[in-house]
């Protein structure tokens, strides 16, 4: 070792500070660095310069842009935080830095801060209204998964699917559900379900765990993909007791993936049940409208009258009417007799000449005659319209109108024919006869000019 | 803020629950027994047909279980699901 300084064994300044940059890297490259942020800088550059000390002692931190954006928090100074990143040195100035790639707040308090500002954010978007909240499909037919591949989660939710109903298509996105990597595969997995399409509802969800754990279903970017889902969101993240954001963004949530699968499909024995229940009900009402129908048509066949018995009732009528007629033309003519005996006696108290009463008296005599036949005839037509009456209400009876040879036409809807522009060659008719029936078949038609 | 979707299904018709409910009114109507012969017989025949459709929605149910992946070339499509891995 020469006593004098020469230039040919000594180092620059950079020289030194870029071999003790290397030795710090080599030696510091992933330390994950806890304590308390002393101060907190956030220029317009974007970076964010920071100093982290634990009271006793203190470093200085930078955190370059590309990092900052991965922030799932807002840090503030006096934030514990925990970082993870690497220690080199800053040559302009010769300091030692702590290069920090992510932070994440630390502690019970810090972390429920960070939380509870985000939630506080999201609840002001609107992200968690109820107005927002879908209904759960009735019957999905594809329903999908994400959750991790391993851990009960997955197997639960198969299990109640299958002992539920086992008739819907499971399709499974299986994702990393804990640890840095959480909220980007999970925010993945839902796109990837979202462009897949085909699903009428999704299960996301993984086992409970501390709360840490359940750190990435609180991913602010994860929460709204969450909420931005084309079909409604069941949330399964951990236990009764466990909270997270993507629970307040989703359609429904519940305690337990195996209440999620719940939630998704109904029991197969209960839709049966039901179904058969509701076919029965068709099946008796249409049986009791077919009953009532059937008492209808019975009670309007025994409100028919027979036309025999309408034509007794007819001629009872007339009956009554002749009478009533005979009393009323001889009331008239023993009236008219008496007027005339009134006049004739006033004719004779006047004293009229002798001359004059024979002449009066053949007058009245014909008088009386005139009258009389008047009346005859009155009565003759009176009966003759009672018996023109009678005869087409005999004649009305198809009873009777088929004993005289006569047969009436049907068609195959029952129909009864009346012109012959009704039926085409080749038409089957049925004929009622007196007695029996016929089918026949039309040969030719022929309308009546 | 968005209203609230309807239920729907992936592959057109009517969703077993549209199907269920259509045919409960379909019932009801039968019971009211105010429409004529023939709209009730209509009614009845189209109650039976969607038994029968209904029927066969969950006698056709059938457990698939895929697994979503997204292929080199970036094109998504699924593979049956190989069960779960221990645990």
């Amino acid at each position: 070792m020469a006593q004098q300084g020469t230039l040919d064994n000594s180092v620059t300044v950079s020289e030194l500070l870029a071999e003790l940059g290397q030795t710090l890297e080599a030696g510091f490259s992933s330390v994950v660095l806890s304590g308390e942020l002393l101060s907190f800088k956030q220029p317009a550059s974007g970076h964010n310069y920071f100093t982290m000390g634990d009271g006793k002692a203190a470093i200085d931190c930078v955190m370059w842009r590309s990092a900052v954006q991965k922030l799932s928090f807002e840090p503030e100074a006096g934030d514990e935080v925990v970082c993870r990143g690497s220690v080199s040195v800053y040559p302009k100035q010769g300091r030692m830095q702590f290069y920090a790639r992510s932070m994440h707040p630390a502690g019970e308090g810090a972390a429920r801060r960070a939380l509870e500002k985000l939630r506080h954010k999201l609840q002001e978007e609107g992200l968690f209204d109820d107005d927002r909240k879908r209904e759960l499909p009735f019957l999905p037919r594809t329903i999908g998964v994400v959750t991790s591949r391993s851990g009960a989660a997955l197997h639960d939710i198969l299990v109640t699917l299958r002992r539920r109903y086992a008739g819907a298509r499971v399709v499974i996105r299986a994702a990393t559900v804990q640890g840095p990597g959480a909220p980007a595969d999970l925010c993945l997995a839902m796109s990837e379900l979202a462009e897949f399409g085909a699903c009428d509802v999704v299960i996301l969800g993984r086992g409970g765990g501390a709360s840490e754990d359940l750190a990435a279903f609180n991913d602010e970017k994860l929460v709204r993909a969450v909420a931005a889902f084309p079909a409604p969101v069941v949330s399964a993240v951990g236990h009764e007791t466990d909270f997270s954001l993507c629970d307040f963004a989703a359609d429904r949530r519940a305690a337990t993936p195996t209440a999620a699968a719940e939630l998704v499909v109904p029991v197969y024995s209960d839709l049966l049940a039901d179904l058969d229940q509701r076919s029965l009900r068709l099946r008796s009402a249409m049986q009791r409208r077919v009953e009532s129908e059937g008492y209808r048509l019975r009670a309007a066949r025994a409100g028919l009258k027979d036309p025999a018995l309408r034509v007794a009732e007819g001629r009872q009528r007339s009956d009554e009417l002749g009478v009533a007629l005979e009393r009323a033309l001889t009331g008239r003519v023993s009236q008219a007799r008496e007027q005339l005996t009134g006049l004739a006696s006033s004719l004779a108290l006047v004293g009229p000449g002798q001359r004059m009463l024979p002449r009066c008296r053949s007058a009245t005599e014909s008088v009386t005659v005139a009258l009389r036949s008047a009346l005859t005839r009155r009565y003759q037509l009176a009966g003759n319209a009672l018996a023109t009456a009678e005869s087409r209400l005999a004649a009305l009876s198809p009873l009777a109108v088929l004993e005289r040879g006569y047969c009436v036409a049907t068609d195959s809807s029952g129909a009864a024919l009346t012109v012959a522009s009704q039926a085409v060659p080749g038409d089957n008719l049925d004929l009622r006869l007196h007695r029996g029936a016929l089918r026949a078949q039309v040969l030719l038609t022929t309308e009546d000019e | 803020m968005p209203a609230k979707k309807k239920e729907t299904t992936n592959n057109g018709g009517p969703s077993f629950e549209e199907a269920m409910a259509e045919l409960e009114e379909t019932v009801r109507k039968l019971d009211e027994g105010d429409v004529p012969l023939e709209e009730s017989l209509a009614a009845f025949e189209k109650g039976v047909a969607l038994v029968r459709l209904l029927h066969g929605r969950l006698d056709a149910v059938q457990e698939k279980i895929d697994e979503l992946t997204r292929a080199a070339d970036g094109s998504l499509s699924t593979k049956s699901f190989e069960g779960e891995d221990d645990g």
